[in-house]
């Protein structure tokens, strides 16, 4: 897995690419948990993400009641339709606001 | 013959990923679509990643067991079986987690046995001899 960080005023992108599984969910962690607190606004661009298991699910769930506690908006955009199975699954795309892609996410904070 | 893939392995984390890479690799000489060994891949993701994590008693320093997977492709269905030495548990059993709950009710535990019963059509397991057996079933007819 690979982060990319990017300042957009006081929001933040977040790029994901790879493999979001047990092993690499722990660095997405610290990252994400120091943005949600410190940034507005977090949008995670997911446009290179091949893969996610219920290790990066559960990352993802304390981010976002991280976010809501210190009152950031966390949105996520550009996600691969077999990522998308799982959120579906997961109940994850009533819980998160999902776009098509950054922009609009961006948009939406 | 059924095309057949079988590997014996520790239960150790370095294992995982080269497990699951010779998984996805195997289905994919085997024509299986992306979407089935997707589903697959993370399945096992999940059963192996519990029986590393929490396969061995507390008391144990030492883990020396093993994990077995088995992937027998079948015409109408792709058939993936798990089994290890580690403590009896029985992942069926546990309480399924409430998918509908909002973000402040959601609990952040117990999604990935979640996700291996959505993503397959059937799951059993057993405990016989000393070893779980896990077994979850993919259908990939037309």
């Amino acid at each position: 897995m690979n982060i990319t960080e990017q300042a957009e005023g006081a929001n933040i992108i977040l790029s994901i690419s790879g493999r979001l599984d047990s092993t690499s969910s722990k660095g997405l962690e610290d990252v994400l948990l120091r943005a949600v607190q410190n940034k507005a606004g977090v949008v995670i661009d997911f446009e290179g993400l091949q893969y996610v298991s219920s290790a990066g699910l559960r990352v993802l769930l304390k981010s976002a009641k991280m976010a809501k506690s210190s009152g950031s908006k966390l949105v996520l955009a550009s996600l691969a339709p077999q990522v998308e199975e799982v959120f579906e699954v997961s109940g994850f795309t009533a819980i998160f606001a999902i776009h098509p892609d950054v922009r609009s996410g961006l948009a939406s904070l | 013959m059924v095309p057949t893939f079988s590997l014996r392995v520790p239960a150790e984390a370095s294992h995982l990923n080269t497990v699951i890479e010779k998984v996805a690799a195997f289905l994919k000489a085997e024509d299986v679509a992306e979407r089935h060994s997707h589903r697959i891949c993370l399945s096992l993701d999940e059963v192996l990643s519990n029986i590393i994590e929490h396969g061995a008693p507390q008391s144990l320093k030492r883990r020396d067991g093993f994990m077995e997977v088995v992937v027998a492709v079948h015409e109408d269905r792709i058939v993936t079986t798990v089994v290890d030495d580690g403590t009896s548990f029985n992942p069926l059993l546990m309480r399924d987690p409430d998918v509908s709950s909002g973000l402040d009710d959601r609990d952040i535990g117990g999604l990935g046995i979640h996700l291996i019963r959505k993503l397959s059509s059937a799951v059993r397991y057993e405990r016989a001899d000393g070893v779980n057996r896990l077994t979850f079933e993919n259908a990939i007819g037309s």
